[in-house]
């Protein structure tokens, strides 16, 4: 009797141990506290605790309350995925978040797709990331292909270039990013004069700078994290090299507004979203980012707020476990968030509208905001 | 034949920086026989401490000797605290020491800057002087300067003081200098006071050009290191020439194949070196090899 009573007390405890975790669903984020993209771990670690907190705020969703577990993946495809594994495994988050770095994510969607929790991407751009067959990747922002889609439109009609140069970061993300650039540009009739591989952390450009010099590109572009990007800008100004600057989504936010302004006029490039944004969501978002943490969300922050709001809209309709998370993001049906209203095609990718930004006498001013872009798919082999 | 003189003068401006860092790395190795690998860490911390001095003072004057004092302090710290307990112990455990001692360096440097790169302008980064058909900031001018003068100084300092007499006995044998009465323990504290000192130096030095970053020690340590290779562990004349070397081939080198090459030269030269003259550029007596 007395050990059939333990018993019952033990099964009546480990049912409400087990009620109570299943309350709280944890998101698992291995983003880069360190690394040359050190700034935007901070920035997007803002981003997702706000998010967090404002649901739990208003009452969780459904009694379901949220928790951030935040991992440094160091934007590095071996840091991410062993950190994606520790927040799967040891902490059993009921949905991940992406690892900032095209690289870094593939190898989280790696973890994702084995272990069957569902991953949401707010940055990465690599059309890997997003394949026929993959289940439980999800992203909503754009792929490299729409990203070089809008670059080439403006680029081709409006600046018209005959000499373009590529200085990139030797990544998936650099590499996407260039070769659809330079295969497209040279559709329209530009040149390539330029093609610099680098690490991801490059500091000295002195070497590339002498060389362009000699070859006068039009447009050069930049695809490197806000340091690179700055030593080289600093150093091209100092060598007197003039080109017009572009980037495709790698650099934004104050920290490389504030730095790279006296040496970027005329500087141009695209994101999925600005701060100075006349959009509704956006500006309630902008201004809560500000009144928190005291300066402009740059876009990597906007996108992975809008990943959590996106699951917590999913547990909403679906409940908190990972299949059911995951089953429910594919009917996630024109949800309004700050990027836009979203909805998933079948490879997981959502449309997405673009900014257009150019520094003008050392502020970002946008240029132009595009409507919402529908998914274009490139397989990846 | 322009871009080929340009390259060369870029070669030159870098070549000074990686004898400057490099310097102190054989300085080290020529005393105790231990590679430093925070080495990289301390010209950091150089580069970091001028930033702030900079921006407290605005005299890039004291930012120079803010970041040589401080690097200075750090380096006879780090004798202090990780070196010397481990002087009789096998120099792998130096060796491992020195890389823990990079990582909680550079970690340190990440959790106080929260990641985010740093800049400064300078007057002298922002004027630039035009040499014919080139246009160089009056910084890199100042690095050159300021390089040329100082292994003019060192050269000196070795050859005819006491102190520097007195520090290459030590790098010959450590143990007979303590029989002839020079006390070795100040005279390893003296080398990482100079070795960490230069490295500051450098720091400072290109900060006003560079961005300032957390972990811009790495690389610099590890070309550093190729550099002492070619030169000759312990050998200073030789560090100096090979950082010019350096410097110049990746340069010269990649600008001709590919800028995407220029840190691969580094290393193959480091390769041919080790095949042809194992022993240093300026070729010593050397018992063992790392």
């Amino acid at each position: 009797m007395r050990t059939a009573l333990g018993f019952a007390i033990l099964v009546a405890f480990a049912a409400a141990g087990g009620q109570a975790r299943a309350d709280v669903v944890k998101i698992g984020f291995p983003t880069c506290l360190s690394g040359p993209g050190a700034v935007y771990g901070k920035s997007t670690s803002n981003a997702v605790n706000m998010a967090v907190d404002e649901l739990n705020k208003a009452g969780g969703v459904n009694g379901h309350t949220f928790a951030m577990v935040i991992a440094d993946g160091k934007c590095s495809p071996r840091e991410a995925a062993l950190a994606a594994e520790k927040l799967v495994i040891n902490d059993g988050v009921n949905a991940l978040l992406g690892g900032v770095a095209s690289s870094a994510s593939l190898a989280v969607k790696a973890v994702a797709e084995r272990e069957k929790v569902p991953m949401l991407e707010g940055v990465a751009g690599s059309n890997a990331l997003t394949q026929k067959g993959d289940r439980y990747v999800f992203r909503v922002v754009p792929n490299m292909a729409m990203y070089s889609d809008f670059a080439t439109d403006y680029l081709c009609n409006t600046l018209k270039p005959k000499r373009v140069a590529y200085i990139f970061q030797n990544t998936d993300f650099g590499r996407e990013t260039v070769d659809l650039s330079k295969s497209a540009l040279e559709k329209c009739g530009a040149e390539t004069v330029g093609w610099f591989p680098g690490a991801p952390d490059e500091n000295n450009f002195q070497t590339v700078v002498t060389d362009l010099k000699a070859k006068k590109p039009d447009v050069t572009f930049i695809i490197h994290w806000p340091p690179p990007a700055i030593a080289f800008l600093r150093q091209a100004k100092e060598s007197g090299l003039q080109s017009i600057w572009f980037n495709i989504g790698s650099l934004s936010g104050p920290d490389f507004t504030d730095k790279a302004g006296g040496f970027a006029e005329g500087f141009t490039g695209i994101n999925p979203f600005e701060a100075g944004s006349n959009r509704t969501e956006a500006k309630r978002f902008t201004e809560e980012y500000k009144k928190r943490f005291g300066m402009d969300p740059d876009w990597f922050a906007a996108g992975y707020y809008t990943g959590v709001k996106v699951i917590a809209d999913a547990v909403r309709r679906g409940g908190p476990s990972r299949e059911a998370i995951s089953a429910a993001l594919k009917d996630t049906k024109d949800l309004k968030t700050v990027l836009g209203p979203i909805s998933f095609d079948d490879t997981g990718q959502a449309p997405s509208s673009f900014t257009l930004f150019q520094f003008v006498s050392g502020h970002r001013k946008i240029l132009r905001e595009s409507t919402m872009v529908g998914p274009r798919f490139i397989e990846m082999k | 034949m322009n871009v080929v003189v340009e390259q060369i003068v870029n070669g030159l401006m870098s070549g000074c920086i990686y004898a400057l860092i490099a310097i102190g790395l054989t300085m080290v190795y020529g005393i105790l026989h231990v590679i430093n690998l925070a080495h990289g860490e301390i010209y950091m911390i150089g580069a970091f401490v001028a930033f702030f001095c900079y921006a407290a003072t605005g005299s890039y004057a004291c930012a120079v000797a803010g970041a040589v004092i401080v690097t200075a302090l750090v380096g006879v710290l780090i004798e202090r605290l990780v070196f010397r307990p481990l002087v009789h112990q096998p120099r792998i455990n130096s060796l491992i020491a020195s890389v823990g001692l990079s990582l909680v360096l550079s970690n340190i440097a990440l959790a106080l800057s929260g990641g985010s790169s740093r800049f400064y302008v300078t007057p002298l980064a922002s004027h630039i002087v035009h040499l014919g058909f080139m246009s160089v900031a009056a910084q890199r001018l100042l690095i050159v300067a300021v390089t040329l003068v100082l292994i003019g100084v060192l050269t000196a300092f070795y050859q005819w003081s006491r102190l520097g007499k007195a520090l290459r006995a030590a790098a010959q044998d450590l143990e007979a200098c303590s029989l002839v009465g020079i006390e070795p323990r100040w005279l390893i504290v003296v080398t990482f006071m100079l070795g960490a000192g230069l490295a500051g130096l450098a720091g400072s030095l290109l900060s006003p050009i560079y961005t300032i970053t957390y972990d811009m020690g790495l690389l610099a340590v590890m070309k550093a290191f190729a550099v002492v290779i070619v030169g000759g562990f312990g050998n200073i004349p030789g560090t100096i020439l090979a950082g010019f070397l350096l410097g110049i081939a990746e340069s010269v080198g990649g600008g001709f194949v590919s800028p995407t090459y220029q840190d691969s030269i580094v290393f193959v030269i480091l390769a041919i070196a080790l095949m042809i003259r194992p022993t240093g550029l300026i070729g010593e007596r050397v018992e063992e090899n790392i």
